[in-house]
């Protein structure tokens, strides 16, 4: 069965990009949301095998999402794609327990085996 | 003098100063400077051509400005007021020309010309004539440097070829002209401040050699004559009040130490140290008198100066005349400088003790004037060389700080900048003491007190300090680091100098000159250097033929590479020349009984050899090089330093030679990370990424082991406990976090249990026991108090790919 | 009026954070950008919406709040119909495809403005030591003028200048011209302030 994606980012364009790249590659994207709040409550619902995740989103960050969702579950796969390339953040987003961390503009060979290694598959 | 010029000349000053309120768009001020600067013009004698042309074109040039706003102003009026500045020194000279004058106004003119297009009216400042031109037009070099211009260098390189090549000159005068031609060479590269100071020191050395010169030859060598003392007051008036300054406030200080040290001579006069220093005192002031034409002050402090020579040397014993004479001396030069001071800050002209006269005949009879005055002089440390143990530290105020972020701007009453000597000691200690506050203030950062989320102010207000000690940080670590730049000159001059003299073809290249290292590393490190340059030039490079012969190209190549890797300052010097002969090596070293024949021993053993005392295969030896005695003597520097070189090479195609330095002390942003109980903490710099790669990101690959997929690569992945043999628990690559770092050879992921978070590290050396532990750099004091060893990510890779 | 000190200053800093514009921006739009600093300024509030070019152009701008010590507020904007070049770049569509002014035009533009203020903002982090936290982008498509008005006023300024640093971007194949705007909050003293506490 081909793996889950759900795609958390507030602008609609770069959801589209990210969404040809993975589908593109076989996996499947169950779900998108535009803000922190509906990533936890879709995660919930959907429990997806890998989230990719922007941090500045109104509502709630990518950060605080990632922290809930990490708490509702510890295997929870989470690649940040980001537009804040400084290291703090990085850090940060790792130690909350991010999966990888995705610097925009990203070249697609980036994403995909960002992606890729996060579900296992080298 | 002109009562006319005198008038003149106070315009002109006027109006230099009152050139920084000038500011873009105040269109009024631009109107009305114009105006200022045409009635000055008329006030300016007709004799005095140069100044009149000078302003006339100026002032066509100012309104220029004026019409085309755009431009900002701020060069240009730098300018403007150099130029009257140069014109108004003239006219109180009584000079009717100046190199500067047209000088200035000419790049003045040349600022301004925003498609106006055209030559410029004034005409190029002429070229050298005469020894005595080169001689005296070296004192006009222009006082600012804060606009190094392309002429102004071309100048200064004429200047120091011509200096090099007088002869006829004495010794002493020439070896001052060395000195200031060395300056001159090394103008180019230094920044705006640095050439400031430099110009003074030429400025010097140049009146020195002149001084000398007269002394020699008992005639003045041109320029101005001497203001008489006894009618104006001590203080001549060419005197730049700068270096008066210098005078006034140094020369108590000196008079002291040289009180100091006569005294200490008095009691025991076979006190080497103290005679030096005595030495040195009296030499300081004379240098300082002579540049201002000080006349009483320098023929006093020379004479003593002389006399304490003598006395070094053995030529005259030390006897109770002597001891009394220098004696007065000093107190003479208290009375003198004293007055001088009064003179330079009050305007009370001083006079000259009555005794003076009688005492200097006596003075100078013992020290017998004779051709000694040329020795006395060129005994080391010309006037304002920092010595040894003491360190000079611009003195800029908190205004000018501001100033220098601005290039191109000269701040209204630039005076250049004042120095402060602190003794070394001091400086470490201030450093070291910026460290622990940083150290300090991490563990209160670190203190949940703090940072827990119940008193973000406090935090914050927490934070703040942080930023200013790291800032304060920052500042004293620039205050012990030096920029390699001005040592990279060096070489390249000494490289093309070589190959000129061997008929080689070479070129020399610098890569990373940016580089700094600590402040007493830089002299040796430059021995070093040079001898290796030499070496690579004079034996490393062959003869343009024979290179064409084994298909090279017939310019050779000598490179230096510098950077900084891992707590390490890295110096590659390589050249494509001839390379070590590994058979020769051998056959020396077996000659030397270094060792014996049939051993076995690797290409790097056989390589050390070279570094043994009085090894060389070089065939003839050269005044140049090949002694034999370099490169222990370097070796021997490098390991004093606590570094190390490594020699690569290859028969026919070249040598390496790569020198590893520590930096004592290092400020690195580090990563903080924990493996198993142990802190490490590694280089931000070598770090790519880090992520959390799961039980199903790593993958096995035949040959390879643990991988992960990374931008497109293949990276291997290792457990950094296992990596530095920890004894204790730690998580194993699944389940903690990759830090993947980056070098030259590629990408490496290390696994740790987690990333504590990012910190800067005060690098500690480990001392020279612990310094051997590979993949280890230095270690830090971590914010909670904690030893945290610091990781060589490029170390840990080599080793982690070698599975050692 | 700036003193040329403080211009040249604002122009380094400016200059610093345009290096890294560009070659975000670029690999953004995989087409070669060029950023030129056209103008820094101080300006009266009033003014400010007077002397924006082309009042009668519509304009589809991405206004971005960055947070800090040194508050920044920065605006990209593009021509409307450049707006939709902008997007195909980015979606490496053929340049045509887009036709309306549509979601994804839209986010173009605001993701555009957020990656390059947050380049900016990681320049000023390493270089300055200058947090700036970015916010989500406000994305508007009106007229020069009122896009300006809205960026103006939600500025807020304490004082009745603020400091304008003006700059271009050009795409190399392209006809077309963006222009960005960065607007620090405290005023040029505080910003050089900061600056030159660290610049020694």
């Amino acid at each position: 069965m081909a793996k889950t994606v759900m795609i958390v980012d507030d602008a609609p364009v770069i959801r589209l990009m990210l969404r040809d790249i993975i589908e593109y590659n076989g996996f499947t994207v169950v779900a998108e949301c535009d803000n922190g709040v509906q990533a936890v409550e879709k995660y919930k619902e959907l429990k997806p095998d890998l989230v990719t995740m922007d941090i500045t989103m109104p509502e709630k960050d990518g950060i605080a999402a990632l922290k809930e969702i990490i708490a509702l579950d510890k295997t929870a796969r989470v690649v940040m794609v980001t537009a804040v390339d400084e290291r703090e953040s990085l850090i940060r987003a790792i130690r909350s327990g991010a999966a990888d961390y995705i610097v925009k503009p990203f070249e697609e060979e980036r994403v995909l085996s960002a992606v890729k290694t996060a579900l296992g598959q080298a | 003098m002109h009562y006319g010029a005198q008038q003149a000349a106070s315009r002109l000053d006027d109006i230099a100063g009152g050139l920084a309120s000038v500011y873009p768009g105040s269109g009024p001020l631009f109107v009305m400077l114009g105006a200022s600067l045409e009635e000055a013009a008329g006030l300016v004698p007709p004799d005095f051509r140069e100044s009149r042309q000078a302003l006339s074109c100026v002032c066509d040039c100012l309104m220029d400005v004026f019409r085309h706003p755009g431009s900002p102003p701020g060069e240009g009026l730098a300018l403007l007021r150099e130029t009257l500045r140069e014109i108004s020194c003239a006219l109180r000279a009584g000079r009717e020309s100046s190199l500067n004058i047209l000088w200035w106004g000419r790049e003045f003119w040349r600022w301004s010309d925003s498609g106006r297009g055209g030559t410029c009216p004034l005409p190029e400042p002429g070229p050298f004539v005469s020894r005595d031109t080169h001689v005296w037009s070296l004192k006009d070099l222009p006082g600012s440097v804060a606009l190094v211009s392309r002429n102004r260098l071309e100048l200064a390189a004429e200047t120091a070829a011509a200096m090099r090549a007088m002869s006829g000159l004495g010794e002493a005068a020439s070896d001052f002209l060395r000195e200031a031609a060395k300056l001159l060479d090394a103008l180019p590269s230094m920044s705006a401040s640095d050439a400031d100071g430099a110009l003074k020191k030429i400025t010097v050395l140049v009146e020195q050699s002149l001084n000398f010169q007269e002394l020699e030859t008992g005639q003045p060598s041109g320029g101005a004559g001497e203001a008489s003392p006894s009618q104006e007051g001590l203080i001549s008036k060419n005197a730049e009040q700068a270096l008066i300054d210098d005078l006034c406030a140094e020369t108590p200080r000196h008079l002291s130490v040289a009180e100091e040290n006569l005294l200490k001579l008095d009691s025991n006069p076979a006190d080497m140290d103290a005679m030096n220093a005595a030495f040195r005192a009296f030499h300081v002031i004379y240098g300082m008198a002579a540049c201002v034409r000080l006349e009483p002050v320098a023929r006093l402090s020379g004479c003593a100066q002389e006399l304490l020579f003598m006395l070094r040397s053995g030529e005259r014993g030390y006897d109770a005349a002597c001891a009394k004479a220098l004696l007065q001396a000093l107190d003479a030069l208290r009375v003198i400088s004293s007055a001088v001071h009064a003179e330079h800050s009050s305007g009370q002209k001083g006079a000259l003790p009555a005794y003076y006269d009688g005492f200097v005949k006596t003075l100078g009879g013992l020290a017998d004037a004779s051709g000694r005055h040329a020795r006395a002089a060129s005994a080391p440390v010309p006037a304002h060389r920092p010595r040894p143990q003491e360190v000079e530290i611009p003195a800029v105020s908190a205004g000018a700080l501001t100033e220098t972020a601005a290039p191109g701007l000269v701040p209204a009453n630039a005076q250049g900048e004042a120095f402060v000597r602190v003794r070394t000691e001091k400086l470490e200690n201030l450093v070291d003491m910026l460290g622990e506050l940083v150290i300090s203030n991490s563990m209160i950062m670190q203190d949940g007190a703090v940072s827990s989320s119940s008193n973000p102010e406090l935090y914050k207000k927490i934070s703040q300090t942080g930023h200013i000690v790291r800032q304060m940080q920052d500042m004293a670590m620039s205050l012990r680091m030096v920029p390699m730049k001005p040592s990279f000159q060096k070489l390249a001059r000494a490289a093309r100098d070589i190959a000129e003299r061997t008929g080689k073809s070479v070129e020399f290249s610098v890569q990373g000159e940016d580089t700094e290292i600590d402040r007493a590393m830089a002299a040796p490190l430059e021995e070093c250097l040079l001898h290796m340059v030499r070496n690579a030039v004079d034996h490393g490079i062959e003869p343009p033929h024979q290179r064409i012969q084994h298909g090279k190209p017939a310019k050779g190549h000598v490179q230096i590479t510098a950077g900084e890797a891992g707590g390490s300052v890295l110096l590659k010097i390589s050249d494509d020349g001839r390379g070590l002969s590994i058979g020769r090596i051998l056959k020396k070293a077996i000659e030397k009984g270094l060792t014996v024949s049939g051993s076995q021993l690797s290409d790097r053993e056989i390589y050390s050899f070279i570094f043994a005392t009085g090894f060389s295969t070089a065939e003839a030896v050269t005044d140049i090089s090949g002694r034999g005695v370099g490169m222990d003597v370097v070796k021997r520097s490098v390991e004093e330093m606590r570094g190390s070189i490594e020699t690569d090479s290859a028969e026919g195609e070249g040598t390496t030679f790569t020198l590893r330095l520590p930096l004592t002390m290092a400020v690195t942003d580090g990563m903080v990370v924990r493996v198993g109980r142990q802190r490490f903490i590694i280089p931000t710099h070598s770090i790519r990424t880090a992520m959390r790669p799961g039980k199903v990101g790593i993958s096995s690959m035949a040959g390879k082991g643990q991988v992960i997929r990374f931008a497109g690569e293949v990276v291997p992945v290792f457990s950094l406990g296992a990596l530095l043999g920890l004894k204790e628990k730690y998580a194993g690559v699944h389940d903690g976090v990759l830090v993947v770092t980056e070098d030259s050879v590629g990408m490496c992921a290390f696994g740790v249990d987690e990333i504590v978070g990012q910190q800067q590290v005060v690098m500690k050396s480990l001392g020279a026991m612990l310094a051997r532990i590979r993949g280890v750099s230095g270690g830090s004091i971590l914010g909670d108090g904690r030893v945290g060893l610091i990781l060589d990510a490029r170390e840990l890779s080599s080793m982690a790919r070698s599975g050692a | 009026m700036i003193d040329h000190k403080t211009d040249r200053v604002i122009r380094t800093v400016a200059d610093l954070g345009m290096d890294k514009a560009e070659q975000v921006f670029t690999k953004l739009l995989k087409t070669s950008v060029k950023i030129e600093i056209e103008k820094v300024y101080m300006a009266d509030i009033s003014d400010v919406t007077a002397s924006a070019n082309g009042l009668d152009t519509k304009i589809i701008g991405a206004s971005v709040d960055l947070k800090g010590e040194i508050p920044f507020k920065f605006l990209f904007y593009v021509e409307e119909r450049d707006s939709m070049l902008i997007t195909d770049l980015m979606l490496r569509r053929p340049p045509g495809t887009a036709k309306e002014y549509d979601k994804y035009v839209y986010s173009a533009v605001q993701e555009a403005g957020n990656i390059l203020a947050s380049a900016m903002a990681g320049v000023f982090a390493a270089d300055f030591k200058m947090r700036l936290a970015p916010q989500p982008p406000t994305v508007i498509h009106s007229f020069t003028g009122a896009v300006f008005e809205e960026y103006v006023m939600s500025t807020a300024a304490s004082a009745d200048e603020m400091l304008i640093i003006e700059s271009m971007f050009k795409l190399t194949g392209h006809d077309l011209k963006c222009m960005m705007y960065m607007v620090p909050l405290c005023g040029a003293e505080k910003l050089i302030e900061f600056i030159t506490s660290g610049i020694y």
